[in-house]
């Protein structure tokens, strides 16, 4: 069925060339084929890894086209069709998960998006494709799925925080930021090049920065924005402000009668500093919700008809240091260090504590550009869990990713 | 001293003799057309990452039309290989320029930031990798083109950006002007293997072609995508 849309949409979006005589059609594609192993405890909600595929593993990852239809210097229809795996296993997943429409202003320096189109939030959802990535894993805030679930919110039980099984599966909670890393809505684009390179983005969305559904139910809506600005030659920054709704209704929540009330806050920093053959790269994002208490062993929310509101937070925050070697063009080695810290939740007889554990993950990639056209990036990660020690050598991970790009 | 005069130009013609020259120097000059059918389905300039333009020179030697290159490659004598003077390559709002320069092989060029912010200059081109890092305005970096062909030039920090440096094994080339007009004037006699490379199309034309006789020969070209 999905299959047969995107067949249509792109029928559509071809025979228009008939209506636009001057329609230009750019286009790029990729895939990713990947290699790994990871620890006996790998889930591939903390570090991208499925638990049934733990041993070496080779498969398609991900492949991407992506086409820019230009109707003429103000109009342009950008759309980007990927296959990947579904939570690590099958090569199956067909998306769309970009299509948008723009309009650039004759000789004005902004534009307006509207659609489906890239999070403004932070630096790193802008990389999406693995050619732009020195990892191949994705930063904690991005990938890590905590205790605030989008249908239940905060998952508890017995003073101890942990996932829950509800409508036939496990409720893994949620990220702190959509992995996919795009949003629906309407986005305004503006940018100054001199005499040092600025923008500023302010997006109308669906929600909160974290809803990973094209189209929010209940309609629910959310401001996503970013400041960039180059304070030197050397040295790019963002400050990265996002507000939204992110549940979802669901049989289990009708009991709620206003889900829009609770919501996501995210603030967030980014930068980029270089010099010669090294470049320093990360985000600092602290994020706050609001959000009902599930407790699993009575099945309702606390408070029942009147559910209590929770605030939580939480931090997150990645530095990458990618090194080029001038002797051997064409190869990196980087090193990540990736922190996810949850504050204390303080509900009302209930022992105060963090409401999930915190992760600390160490990475160290290497990374070759084979060919023009093909890239090779290997990374091995480590990873420590708070108040599982046990863990500690268990998550840990190897990936060995072979790009082919046009 | 009247001997000494007569056996210097002797030298100079046997010389020129030897090495298979004519005595005279050809003129070759003509127009380039190009097609002016454009391409509905083109490779893209990469992921369209989020909708603001990207910044691009105005300059003309920033676009594809006056990059067009006329080379003239002896086949009946070796010339000599002079490295090319002034072989700059300028990195201005985010842009190569030229988007093409041809240099004869050993020649070294020269990268220039002219932007206000960092720029990297690397090639991924087999057998002609290389990688500068990253520059800060003002500076500029020597390369030294070893091989033939062409090197493709990337910036690592604006991925949209791209050039060429196309190393040349003869001193006889030049570049069309804002008319697609193109004049060499001192090709000495011989056989040659006429190119034409323009940076979307590579080698567009390929022709043999003998001058002699201080000839001025007219040659027009209509180039168009094969």
């Amino acid at each position: 069925m999905l299959r047969s849309k995107i067949f249509l949409l792109f029928l559509c979006l071809f025979s228009s060339t008939a209506c636009f005589g001057q329609l230009q059609i750019a286009f790029n594609a990729n895939l990713d084929m990947e290699l790994s192993k990871g620890g006996d405890l790998s889930h591939y909600y903390y570090n991208e890894i499925h638990n049934s595929i733990t041993d070496w593993h080779f498969d398609l990852s991900q492949a991407n086209l992506m086409a820019s239809f230009i109707f003429s210097e103000q109009w342009k229809i950008n759309g980007r069709l990927l296959m990947k795996r579904r939570l690590g296993l099958e090569f199956e997943q067909l998306r769309i998960p970009q299509l948008n429409i723009q309009w650039f202003p004759k000789e004005k320096n902004y534009s307006l998006t509207l659609g489906r189109f890239i999070n403004p939030f932070g630096s790193f959802n802008e990389k999406q494709l693995s050619t732009q990535r020195t990892f191949i894993s994705i930063p904690l805030a991005y990938s890590y799925y905590h205790n605030v679930s989008q249908e239940v919110g905060l998952m508890l039980t017995g003073g101890r925080f942990y996932k829950i099984q509800h409508s036939g599966s496990v409720d893994w909670g949620t990220t702190n930021q959509y992995y996919g890393g795009y949003v629906t809505g309407l986005q305004f684009n503006w940018w100054s090049d001199a005499p040092k390179p600025t923008s500023l983005k302010v997006a109308l969305t669906n929600g909160a920065s974290n809803i990973q559904q094209i189209l929010s139910s209940p309609l629910s809506l959310g401001l996503v924005s970013r400041l960039q600005i180059q304070p030197s030659y050397f040295w790019k920054q963002g400050f990265s402000l996002s507000f939204g709704s992110f549940m979802e209704s669901a049989e289990i929540n009708k009991s709620i009668s206003e889900l829009n009330q609770y919501y996501q806050l995210l603030i967030g920093t980014d930068y980029s500093l270089g010099s010669g053959f090294f470049s320093f790269s990360g985000e600092l994002t602290a994020a706050f919700y609001k959000v009902p208490v599930f407790d699993p062993e009575t099945m309702v929310f606390l408070g029942d008809a009147d559910p209590i509101s929770q605030r939580l937070s939480s931090f997150s925050t990645y530095f990458d240091v990618k090194y080029e070697p001038p002797f051997f063009s064409g190869s990196f080695l980087a090193y990540r260090i990736d922190a996810l810290i949850f504050g204390r939740a303080d509900i009302d007889g209930l022992d105060n504590d963090n409401w999930d554990n915190s992760v600390l993950r160490h990475s160290i990639g290497l990374g070759y550009k084979v060919l023009p056209f093909l890239l090779l990036r290997t990374m091995i990660s480590t990873q420590s869990v708070q108040n599982k020690p046990q863990w500690d050598t268990r998550q840990r991970a190897f990936r060995l990713m072979l790009t082919l790009h046009y | 001293m009247s001997n000494k005069l007569l056996i210097l130009p002797i030298c100079i013609i046997i010389s020129t003799l030897l090495h298979g020259q004519g005595a005279g120097k050809n003129k070759i000059y003509g127009h380039i057309t190009l097609s002016s059918n454009k391409s509905v389905i083109v490779r893209g300039d990469g992921y369209n990452k989020d909708g603001s333009k990207v910044m691009h020179s105005a300059d003309p030697m920033a676009m594809a039309e006056r990059n067009v290159i006329i080379s003239f490659h002896p086949l009946s004598f070796t010339p000599d290989l002079t490295p090319t003077a002034d072989a700059y390559i300028t990195q201005k709002e985010q842009t190569f320029i030229p988007m093409v320069l041809p240099v004869v092989v050993g020649t070294t060029v020269y990268f220039v930031n002219e932007d206000q912010f960092f720029h990297n200059v690397y090639s991924n081109t087999p057998r002609s990798r290389f990688n500068i890092g990253r520059r800060p305005p003002g500076n500029s970096y020597a390369q030294k083109i070893k091989k033939s062909g062409v090197v493709k030039l990337s910036c690592d920090i604006h991925t949209h950006m791209s050039g060429m440096v196309l190393g040349l094994d003869t001193p006889y080339f030049t570049r069309i002007d804002e008319k697609g007009q193109y004049l060499i004037s001192d090709l000495p006699d011989g056989k040659y293997r006429m190119e034409v490379f323009h940076p979307q199309f590579q080698t567009a034309f390929s022709e043999i072609i003998e001058l002699k006789g201080g000839i001025s020969l007219q040659k027009k070209i209509n180039l168009s995508k094969p």
